[in-house]
């Protein structure tokens, strides 16, 4: 049993890898909680609605060999989940859903009685494009008159990236991926234009909570110098914080339940002012992918329904259209990689619509999401969760190899070490794709051909087929390694 | 702002607000910290018995009537420009 690297932070509890098992440890404390949970009517109801992660708590007998080691009173297994993804890999529209389905649950579960004890963007994941909340630990009796404390995480993990794509155009991803908490209220504020602070939503959910924070750290520090000789964070200020808190003015259950709400349509009416991109409507107006479509789209189902892959990737997936076909053909689930934030909301949105195991997430193949956080470990690094068991690399290379100067045999192994099966797809100079990125730069690039991409392949995987795209002068490659 | 002169004028009982919120987590739970902005600001939305999120519900509701959006396809807001009586 490995402990997951990023489950550190509630003391009553942790997840385990054992093989592909997933397990958790509970304490004594939160066993005896967890038993009361499950019972729940609203708990019951959100898992049967696919909401909250299952979990069965393992008999002593059940239990693999070494769990005892780890102390736990009870140890909980839960579905393994296909890929686990991060809130600065998901597009836009899935950072949304992933945020209605936090409040979603958290509704439901106040109805029950219950509420949850953080709001970590990071406990949601997806099982194709359907969020699912997967902290079981999370879940926690209402005590009448308590305040929301998950309110600060929920706005840095889910509502201020969101406000900040869509009142600024300007994507999460970079600032989400260097901080793992997500973006401040405070920072936010200061980012968004002044007009917009007049928008009622951005003044309710960003402004307001970040004067006040500020106004809080002022007060704060005001108090601590006049004398009163409690420091912030000191032992005196906890004591008189925890003094104070007796006495504590209770949040109606109500008030509560409207914040929810409230932020749930902040949320749902979000709008993305977003200046088009060269790729957003690539699919869709690209003449020379109209001729060699045919082929291609054979040539991706064949593939498929051949090797019916339970996990595909498909590297620069756009607005999935291919990956729709190879789910038809045969394959399990499919998570797809593009930097382009347009394509992938309309890959996300269709894919939600249509109920189809696919998941479209931001991420440069050149640049993928590091390990990082806490020892470097709290966060994998992208390629380590992939597990695919095959790869389609349609109209990529000439991307890496070419417009980001990366060298062709790295990036024919890069693709290749992804998957034990794949299409490669070549596209060469003469295509007008290629001619736009040489466009206005020096011509570098002398050994890129077909005979050299050829061998690239040959040197590292066996070549099971191949097919030229008609139309153009691109050939697909079928590897197997 | 209006808040903020609000505020300065009841400073001390913002802070200690503040640290009466921060204060009373429940120890099972006190590994996440709450942010001192949103706890203040569910201290004054108790302060006034829940009233603040129901006005910035409506705020909203009643701004959104008065916008002339232009990027509307969202039908929820199609029906309640059509049928303001309902709010």
């Amino acid at each position: 049993m490995i402990r997951d690297g990023g489950s550190y932070r509630d003391p009553s509890g942790s997840v385990y890898r054992h093989g592909d098992r997933i397990l958790r440890s509970l304490s004594a404390e939160a066993h005896a909680a967890y038993l009361k949970v499950e019972a729940n009517p609203a708990v019951i109801q959100s898992r049967a609605r696919g909401d909250l992660i299952d979990g069965r708590i393992l008999k002593r007998g059940e239990w693999p060999t070494g769990a005892e080691e780890f102390g736990p009173a009870a140890l909980v297994e839960h579905p393994a989940l296909p890929c686990i993804t991060y809130p600065y890999e998901w597009p836009f529209e899935a950072l949304r859903a992933a945020a209605l389905a936090h409040l979603d649950l958290h509704l439901n579960l106040l109805d029950g009685g219950m509420t949850l004890t953080d709001a970590s963007a990071y406990n949601i994941q997806f099982t194709g494009s359907n969020p699912v909340f997967i902290d079981a630990l999370s879940v926690r009796a209402f005590t009448e008159g308590e305040y929301w404390l998950g309110h600060d995480q929920f706005l840095r993990q889910f509502l201020n990236p969101l406000m900040l794509e869509a009142v600024c155009g300007v994507s999460y991803a970079a600032l989400y991926r260097g901080d793992l908490e997500g973006l401040t209220s405070h920072d936010l504020a200061r980012l968004l234009p002044i007009k917009s602070w007049f928008r009622p939503s951005v003044l309710a959910a960003v402004v307001l909570p970040a004067r006040l924070g500020q106004r809080a750290v002022e007060t704060t520090r005001v108090t601590a110098g006049n004398g009163s000789g409690a420091a912030p964070g000191s032992a005196e200020a906890d004591t008189a914080a925890t003094t104070a808190g007796r006495a504590r003015r209770p949040l109606p259950k109500a008030a509560y339940g409207n914040m929810l709400k409230h932020l749930r349509r902040v949320i749902e009416r979000l709008q993305v002012a977003r200046p088009t991109t060269g790729w957003s409507n690539y699919a869709l107006d690209n003449s020379y992918v109209a001729d060699g479509r045919q082929t291609k789209e054979a040539f991706v189902r064949d593939f498929a329904g051949m090797l019916r892959p339970r996990q595909l990737l498909d590297v620069g997936c756009n607005d999935g259209a291919y990956t729709r076909l190879a789910l038809e053909a045969g394959a399990g689930s499919v998570i797809g990689l593009d930097t382009d934030r347009a394509s992938l909301d309309r890959a996300f949105l269709a894919a939600r619509q249509s109920k189809v195991n696919f998941l479209p997430l931001y991420a440069d193949i050149a640049n993928p999401s590091p390990s990082q956080g806490w020892r470097g470990q709290e966060r994998s690094d992208l390629k380590s969760r992939l597990k695919a068991d095959a790869v389609i690399a349609l109209a990529v290379t000439h991307h890496m190899a070419i417009g980001r100067n990366l060298p062709l045999d790295e990036v024919i192994d890069d693709l290749i070490g992804l998957a034990p099966a794949g299409i490669i797809e070549f596209v060469p100079k003469s295509d007008p794709m290629v001619q736009i990125m040489l466009r206005g730069r020096e011509d570098i690039f002398p050994r890129y051909d077909l005979a050299q991409f050829r061998s690239h392949i040959v040197q590292r995987a066996q070549i099971v087929r191949e097919a030229s795209v008609p139309g153009s002068e691109r050939v697909l490659f079928q590897y197997q390694r | 702002m209006r808040v903020n002169q609000y505020l300065s004028g009841t400073a001390s009982v913002s802070v200690v607000t503040f640290f009466m919120v921060t204060g009373a987590l429940a120890p099972a739970h006190a590994y996440l910290d709450p942010g001192s902005g949103t706890m203040l600001l569910q201290a004054i939305i108790a302060a006034v018995g829940g009233g603040a999120a129901i006005v910035f519900t409506k705020f909203a509701r009643i701004k959104s009537y008065f916008q002339k959006d232009s990027a509307k396809p969202d039908a929820e807001r199609d029906q309640s420009n059509r049928d303001p009586g309902k709010h």
